[in-house]
């Protein structure tokens, strides 16, 4: 078994009376796109702090290409490529003098260093705006020239900390296609998001967090099959007798059905052809019905199930 | 040296704003200084007084003692001697003093009371007139004493006119205005404003780059990558060193071109430009303590003025030490910019204070502390901050 880019086991984190961080484990191997899904203060970016070295902790032991992570391991760092979650630039240097600011921190090599600058500027699509300065540049493009930085220098390992916060949906998709490049280009990356479709998009594999705690892991199909509900069918039904509810909740799979609003809700678990089964039923019955929606589950509901609540409170 | 090289192209992109400040500052310090180089510097020097002799007696006494007066003034020759064409010498000052030896003058010398037989005519507002009537009151109890003790009446004139002019070409001072050398006292104006200047270029120019470096997220992130923190750290300081010497040496240049070389490289000069490096190191430290804080240029903008503006008035850099009231001058003594200010008035001569060595190096001593004891505080704030950031 190969060593994990990175092993955390039990860390803990308090700031005072808060537990940041409650005995948290996590591994990740080579070449994953790894998402931290939690919602806001659930520890993500704690996690990526202490995996950088950047705070203290209180318990536990972080190990990153199986070497023990502390500050003063230059050597780790060097293969190391942060995208914080806020904008980290010099206000005062243009893209290009940015890029090559953040790169020399890693390459000495000049000549090198150009080239990698260029390939960076390329990658992110900042090329006719090498010569702004940070502040003449849109929020997505602000963006890019962050993440530009953290990679200009070609790291193994890439951390993302919610890189797509306040950006509009072209730049979003540019900047995932882009982490999915950086993948397919070797790099393992770690990706932290409240935004639940972006982890589903690019990762391909996931731990929930809250509260510091990691709730669940796996790849988001396992993820889901975590969960009681596979599928969610809601139905335009004008008129719906009570009776047809009960018979709807006795059809196989199915463990909730609601009537709201002419709206009939069944929510199923398991089995592949349930909608199959419910349109049968309404027309068996003649029950008139308009528009038809099946949904299957999302990480939201895995994150409702496991804690109650949204991930977006 | 990517921190360093980084450094050096913020300070470049922020220097023009500074320079401003340097433009401006050292256009109002060179008049400054070059209206206080054309102050007249006020002493005393020899002069004579203006006299006028009329000898009636026309005795050995008479005669020596007219002799005696003459060697000592002007014997100043009227065409009359009539009392209307003395009172006109008198009035516009052709004469100082008009002395009558009356006929008899000699017989009168031995009485105590001989100076009363002497007329005398003189300006009451004159001051070299009364200076010439105590002479003459002297000469007379001289002679006297003279004879007394035995000697003959010609012997004890000759030995009062020569005890008494003994060492003594000089009779009158007189005050005067004299121009003194304006070069030294223009460079000891120029190194007097030179803390208000350098405190503002740096607070204003050094601060911003040494915060831009100090941001929370910036500094997270240099913190991430493989530059050690000594390295990063020896960089900045090195930048902050490159930073303020270059402001330090424009300033320098500018004396030497103002002032030439004679007056910037002679003893004074050389110790003036260490007293000012002394005040650097202060502006240093000063810039530093004020960078560990998260300011905005506003803020930052204020604490310049009332760093600056606060030190200049309490330390004597725009009102001189001698004006400020006891209560000020003993908050003055607790910054090291009054030292500096004592120091260089000194070394000026712009002061009562005598300069010896001790006290030179004694004050130099006290400046260079302050910027230990600044560098301290700035070193604990640094620390405070940077755990409070990894708590």
């Amino acid at each position: 078994m190969s060593t994990p880019v990175v092993k955390i086991e039990n860390l803990v984190k308090r700031y005072k009376e808060l537990v940041a961080l409650d005995h948290f484990n996590l591994e990740i191997e080579e070449g994953e796109i790894f998402g931290l899904l939690g919602p806001n203060g659930s520890g993500k970016t704690t996690t990526i702090n202490c995996l950088l070295s950047l705070l203290s902790y209180d318990k536990g032991n972080i190990e990153v290409f199986g070497k023990k992570m502390n500050p003063d391991s230059y050597d780790l760092k060097r293969q190391i490529g942060v995208v914080m979650q806020n904008v980290a630039v010099v206000d005062e240097l243009t893209v290009y003098e940015n890029i090559d600011y953040f790169c020399g921190l890693y390459v000495k090599d000049k000549a090198l260093r150009k080239q990698y600058v260029e390939e960076a500027i390329a990658f992110v699509g900042l090329d006719d705006f090498r010569k702004f300065f940070p502040k003449k540049l849109s929020g997505g493009l602000l963006r890019r020239l962050n993440i530009a930085c953290g990679i200009a220098h070609k790291p193994k390992l890439i951390i993302m900390d919610e890189p797509t916060v306040a950006v509009d949906p072209q730049s979003r998709n540019k900047i995932l296609e882009g982490i999915v490049e950086l993948n397919r280009n070797g790099a393992t990356i770690i990706y932290t998001s409240h935004y639940m479709e972006e982890v589903e998009q690019i990762c391909s594999r996931i731990a929930i967090m809250d509260k510091g705690k990691n709730l669940a892991i796996g790849t988001k199909d396992e993820l889901k099959q975590m969960i009681k509900k596979s599928e969610s069918i809601s139905i335009d039904i004008l008129d719906l007798p009570d009776t047809a509810i009960d018979e709807i909740r006795a059809l196989k799979h199915v463990y909730e059905v609601t009537y709201e609003n002419h709206m009939l809700t069944v929510l199923c678990s398991g089995g592949s052809h349930n909608l199959i089964h419910v349109l049968d039923y309404l027309q068996q019955h003649e029950i008139t019905f308009g528009k038809v929606y099946s949904e299957l589950p999302t990480l939201n509901d895995v994150f409702l199930e496991i804690t109650g609540k949204e991930l977006r409170d | 040296m990517q921190v360093f090289k980084t450094f050096l192209k913020i300070a470049k992109k922020k220097f023009p704003s500074v320079l401003l400040y340097y433009i401006i500052f050292t256009v109002v310090v060179i008049a400054m200084s070059k209206i206080g180089a054309s102050d007249h510097e006020t002493s005393f020097t020899a002069t004579k007084a203006d006299i006028y002799i009329i000898d009636e007696d026309n005795s050995t006494a008479s005669h020596a003692l007219s002799d005696y007066l003459s060697s000592m003034h002007n014997p100043v020759t009227l065409k009359d001697t009539d009392t209307m064409t003395l009172q006109d010498a008198l009035y516009y000052q052709k004469v100082d003093y008009i002395l009558t030896i009356p006929e008899g003058f000699e017989e009168q010398l031995t009485d105590s009371d001989a100076r009363d037989f002497l007329p005398v005519s003189m300006r009451k507002d004159n001051s070299n007139g009364y200076f010439v009537d105590q002479q003459v009151t002297e000469y007379l109890s001289s002679v006297r004493l003279f004879m007394a003790g035995g000697f003959s009446l010609s012997e004890a004139v000759t030995k009062s006119s020569e005890s008494l002019s003994k060492g003594n070409d000089t009779t009158v001072l007189k005050l005067e205005e004299k121009e003194t050398d304006g070069a030294q006292i223009g460079l000891t104006y120029f190194f007097q404003y030179l803390p208000y200047v350098l405190i503002n270029m740096l607070l204003l120019g050094m601060t911003p780059i040494l915060m831009t470096f100090n941001q929370k997220d910036l500094g997270a992130r240099i913190s991430c990558s493989s530059l050690s923190l000594k390295s990063r750290n020896a960089q900045i300081t090195l930048g902050c060193i490159v930073f303020s010497l270059f402001v330090w040496l424009l300033f320098i240049l500018t004396a030497l071109f103002i002032y030439g070389p004679d007056t910037l490289f002679s003893i004074n000069g050389l110790h003036s430009l260490l007293n000012s490096a002394m005040v650097l190191l202060f502006s240093i430290a000063l810039t530093l303590l004020v960078s560990t804080f998260a300011l905005k240029q506003q803020s930052l903008s204020m604490i310049a003025n009332v760093a600056s503006l606060g030190l200049s008035f309490l330390s004597g850099i725009f009102v001189p030490q001698y004006l400020l009231g006891k209560g000020v001058l003993a908050v003055a003594h607790f910054l090291p910019t009054y030292w500096y200010i004592r120091l260089n008035s000194m070394l000026g001569g712009i002061s009562d204070e005598i300069l010896t060595t001790a006290k030179y190096w004694r004050f130099i001593g006290i400046q260079f502390g302050f910027f230990v004891a600044i560098f301290c505080i700035y070193l604990v704030s640094s620390k405070y901050q940077k755990r409070s950031r990894n708590a």
